[in-house]
């Protein structure tokens, strides 16, 4: 099996890479850094060219497509949005033109919640899901929702299957041993959602490889089971979020976003949690 | 069959565009000229790849002919680059889309350019395929390499490719001028050669059509069968060409070019003769 894996210079995209190939994959690893290996493992290219995508994805089964500016604020805004809009299409595009079947892509969470937020948050329950409204604020949180529709209509004008993956707060390895940590306190809403970025690494293998309907596009969040915050889950929703409904039997720590269609879809059960270690 | 004219708003491109729906081909023409019409005609951009793979998807044969046509409408690197970037691309997205076919428009240019007091050099007429290229300005060198790259993809990819090395294609309303008058006597190395739209479109259809082997690069000329000027052949070479020396006994008003290649290989003959 043939992975193309776009953004494989990144935190994230290193991981996927090493995870797929650990798994069997025949990995293609792309970005736009330094220059590639000349022998089919790395390659440098800039995705916001069409004819480069094409080249690079053509013979893949599956792409899992990270490459992104990876938050607001590193770039004047309108760069950030252009620049991830157009990667996000022209993969899609090269991946429906060339047969490649099944395109992974990185959405996040900031569609729901941008980080800093611009605006008041106002989750409606808990614990958060797909189906709840999304409130983009950002040049970066309005390119991953854009994405999300651009996957949804290549999977129902092109009978791609595609996976938006809205990652959570990403850990590294560097970071996670000050997990769990108190609440910011510069922070009026804090967001408690994270994941290991090993979990994370293998949740976009198995939304690449697993099973999934033709034509389908399935939207999942990628969150531990658990929250990173050192406050008990319940009093955290309460005193930061007073408006949103508890729709479960939250105890302790227990996550406030729900895995649930991650794990129906294709299988994704996180094996990392910052309280046992 | 499903067969992709770039350059299609051009006057050789407009003319295999009729000629090929004339013979119940599905023709997508491409250009940079204005805007597409959402039926037969694309507007993209030949340079940038993206579009190409976009454009040429689905095709059973391209027939590439957009270039920029002659050295001096743009700067020389941009005429360069520009020309060589298509040929090159055109060639990538075809082999990478499956596309087996590819007829490109080169020029007699990579022999010789007329006009511009520069020595031809030529070894020997009637000029043909083996003859050593010798192109004197960024046009020429821009098809050189175009056929170059086609050797390339055709002996390395599996492809066939056929390089149409046209002379001067004249329009209808340019061949009613013909036969011109005799060049001045002061013209340095002129070229006598034409060849006839409808000629050179026709040309470009049997090269995409006709039943060719796979890793093969074909390189033709494509002319008329006798010079542009009212004078023989004979006194046309030996007024500008006294000391070039001649394989074959020209007659008449006979082009010094062969034909040979072009009729054997995809069975083209030129119909129209300004001479009768």
């Amino acid at each position: 099996m043939k992975i193309v894996v776009t953004g494989s210079k990144g935190n994230i995209g290193s991981a996927v890479v090493d995870y797929a190939r650990s798994q069997g994959a025949h990995v293609l690893g792309v970005d736009n850094v330094g220059r590639g290996d000349g022998l089919g493992n790395y390659i440098a290219a800039d995705l916001t060219d069409l004819g480069s995508c094409y080249d690079v994805v053509r013979g893949a089964d599956a792409i899992i497509n990270l490459a992104a500016i990876p938050d607001s604020k590193m770039f004047p805004n309108a760069q950030t949005f252009m620049t991830n809009v157009a990667i996000t299409y022209n993969v899609f595009l090269a991946a429906a033109h060339l047969g490649v079947g099944r395109v992974v892509w990185a959405s996040s969470i900031q569609v729901n919640h941008t980080v800093p937020p611009h605006r008041p948050v106002r989750y409606r329950y808990f614990p958060l899901d797909e189906d709840h409204p999304v409130d983009p604020q950002s040049d970066y949180a309005l390119s991953k929702y854009v994405g999300e529709v651009i996957a949804d209509a290549f999977a129902r004008d092109f009978g791609l299957t595609t996976v938006s993956l809205r990652f959570t707060d990403v850990v590294t390895l560097q970071r996670w041993p000050t997990l769990p940590a108190p609440v910011d306190p510069g922070t009026q809403y804090p967001l408690p959602h994270y994941v290991h970025i090993h979990d994370c690494a293998r949740a976009c293998y198995l939304a690449a490889t697993a099973p999934l309907p033709p034509g389908s596009h399935t939207v999942a969040f990628i969150a531990a089971r658990d929250t990173h915050i050192d406050m008990p889950s319940r009093e955290l929703a309460q005193r930061y979020y007073p408006d949103a409904e508890l729709r479960a039997d939250i105890q302790d720590h227990d996550a406030l976003i729900s895995g649930k269609r991650a794990e129906a879809a294709f299988g994704f059960v996180p094996q990392f949690s910052c309280r046992s270690r | 069959m499903r067969i992709i004219v770039t350059g299609s708003k051009g006057k050789l491109g407009s003319a295999v565009v009729a000629y090929a729906r004339a013979q119940g081909a599905d023709v997508l023409g491409v250009d940079v000229v204005g805007a597409g019409d959402r039926r037969g005609y694309m507007c993209a951009d030949l340079t940038n790849l993206g579009q190409l793979y976009d454009v040429l998807r689905g095709a059973d044969a391209i027939i590439h002919l957009a270039a920029v046509p002659r050295a001096g409408e743009f700067t020389a690197a941009r005429t360069l680059v520009s020309n060589v970037s298509s040929a090159y691309n055109i060639l990538l997205a075809a082999h990478h889309l499956g596309i087996g076919r590819v007829v490109a428009a080169s020029s007699i240019q990579v022999l010789h350019r007329a006009g511009h007091h520069i020595r031809a050099h030529f070894r020997y007429f009637p000029l043909d395929e083996d003859h050593p290229a010798d192109p004197k300005d960024e046009y020429g060198l821009s098809k050189l390499m175009a056929e170059q790259a086609a050797q390339m993809f055709a002996r390395h990819y599996g492809m066939t490719i056929v390089s149409l090395r046209y002379v001067w294609v004249c329009s209808a309303e340019e061949w009613a001028t013909l036969p011109h008058p005799p060049p001045h006597a002061a013209a340095v190395d002129p070229l006598p050669f034409y060849v006839h739209v409808e000629d050179a479109a026709r040309a470009a259809w049997l090269a995409a059509t006709a039943a060719l082997p796979p890793a093969t690069h074909v390189v033709a000329f494509i002319a008329a069968p006798d010079i542009r000027f009212d004078m023989t052949t004979a006194e046309f070479l030996q007024r500008f060409y006294p000391h070039v020396p001649r394989r074959s006994v020209l007659h008449d008003h006979d082009a010094p070019i062969s034909l040979i290649r072009a009729r054997q290989a995809f069975g083209f003959v030129p119909h129209y003769a300004c001479h009768g």
